[in-house]
């Protein structure tokens, strides 16, 4: 009986990853370090600064806006289910802003049958700012994700 | 091969304007040194020679280490990769601020995966070491050693531009719990950027 029921799960988890989605959105939370030394702690409940947005179209490219920035990206699904992006956009931190290169790892756990997953990700940029500095905040953030 | 060409202009035609419009926008009395400029103009123009990486190759390079205040210290690097499938990288910088000498090994080793159907950029995920020595000589007082370690999470990315040379621009994080307060998400990071070439076999 059990492993009947360990078969259908497994089905069950099969036919929900063939599923296409139109896009989605992430809503995430997590301690922001914008060249002052590292980061603080995450607020609980979290601060405004903490919370970032993403867009994440059908074609796997995605928008984020966060305290490190605006950026677009483009991010790609491994085999063992790890999230890997790379992308662009305008940089913020502490010591100024500029364009530069933003990446992320990352991962998504227990997506549900309607669309809702768990994802923690850790981002970085690196970019040349205005005044002709490096800068390179990061961020490791926890949320949900919404598939739609 | 069309979505190999797709996503190495993509990653082309948003890079470029960036770097341009970082060189236009700045201030006159910034400098961007010439070397990073023929450096980047280089990559640009070599860049669709790309066809895949060693499979395995030792370098030698330079690096800048981001301790989380936007600062690059100059590090010597040492990249071993093998088989194109497993990477070991060393970071080794320091200063001396007299009578104190500061010493650091930055050591990881990494698997690679490959990343946005290009062959020549590659993922790595794997585990970190750090070890600083701090040494006080017999000045005035007693002499003594501070040594810390710590272990974390290696997440990187590799880009070979020239795949017919052992060349790597590597961006490498590497990330350390700060105690309890990593409940929170508190994080130690040593970023490094680098540059390396060697020999491949």
């Amino acid at each position: 009986m059990v492993k009947y029921l360990f078969l259908a799960l497994c089905i069950n988890i099969f036919i929900q990853s063939q599923q296409a989605h139109a896009g989605a959105f992430a809503f995430q939370t997590g301690a922001t370090s914008i060249g002052s030394g590292g980061p603080n702690s995450m607020g609980i409940p979290p601060r405004a600064t903490d919370v970032g947005v993403t867009y994440i179209h059908k074609s796997m490219y995605e928008v984020n806006l966060n305290l490190m920035g605006l950026t677009i990206a483009k991010r790609h699904y491994s085999k063992w289910g790890g999230i890997l992006g790379l992308g662009a956009g305008l940089i913020i931190s502490g010591n100024g802003a500029g364009p530069g290169l933003t990446s992320l790892f990352g991962y998504e756990f227990f997506r549900t049958k309607g669309g809702y997953a768990l994802s923690m990700e850790y981002a970085q940029s690196t970019a040349i700012s205005f005044t002709g500095h490096i800068i390179s905040p990061y961020i490791v953030r926890l949320g949900f994700t919404k598939w739609f | 091969m069309f979505s190999f060409i797709s996503d190495g202009f993509i990653v082309i035609s948003v890079l470029t304007p960036l770097i341009l419009l970082a060189l236009f926008l700045k201030p006159d009395h910034v400098s961007i040194p010439l070397a990073y400029r023929q450096f980047f103009l280089v990559l640009l123009v070599l860049y669709p020679q790309s066809k895949e990486l060693p499979a395995s190759d030792i370098q030698f390079g330079f690096s800048g280490i981001d301790e989380g205040d936007d600062r690059l210290r100059p590090a010597a690097s040492l990249h071993l990769n093998l088989n194109d499938t497993f990477a070991l990288r060393t970071h080794y910088y320091g200063q001396d601020l007299s009578p104190l000498k500061e010493r650091t090994l930055l050591l990881n080793g990494s698997y690679l995966f490959p990343f946005m159907k290009l062959k020549s950029l590659k993922g790595g995920l794997g585990l970190s070491y750090l070890r600083r020595e701090i040494t006080v000589p017999e000045v005035d007082y007693a002499p003594g050693t501070d040594l810390s370690q710590s272990g974390g999470l290696c997440l990187s990315i590799l880009w070979n531009p020239l795949p017919k040379y052992p060349i790597t621009l590597a961006w490498e994080s590497n990330l350390f719990l700060a105690g309890s307060s990593s409940i929170l998400f508190t994080t130690a990071r040593r970023q490094a950027l680098s540059i390396s070439g060697g020999y491949q076999w």
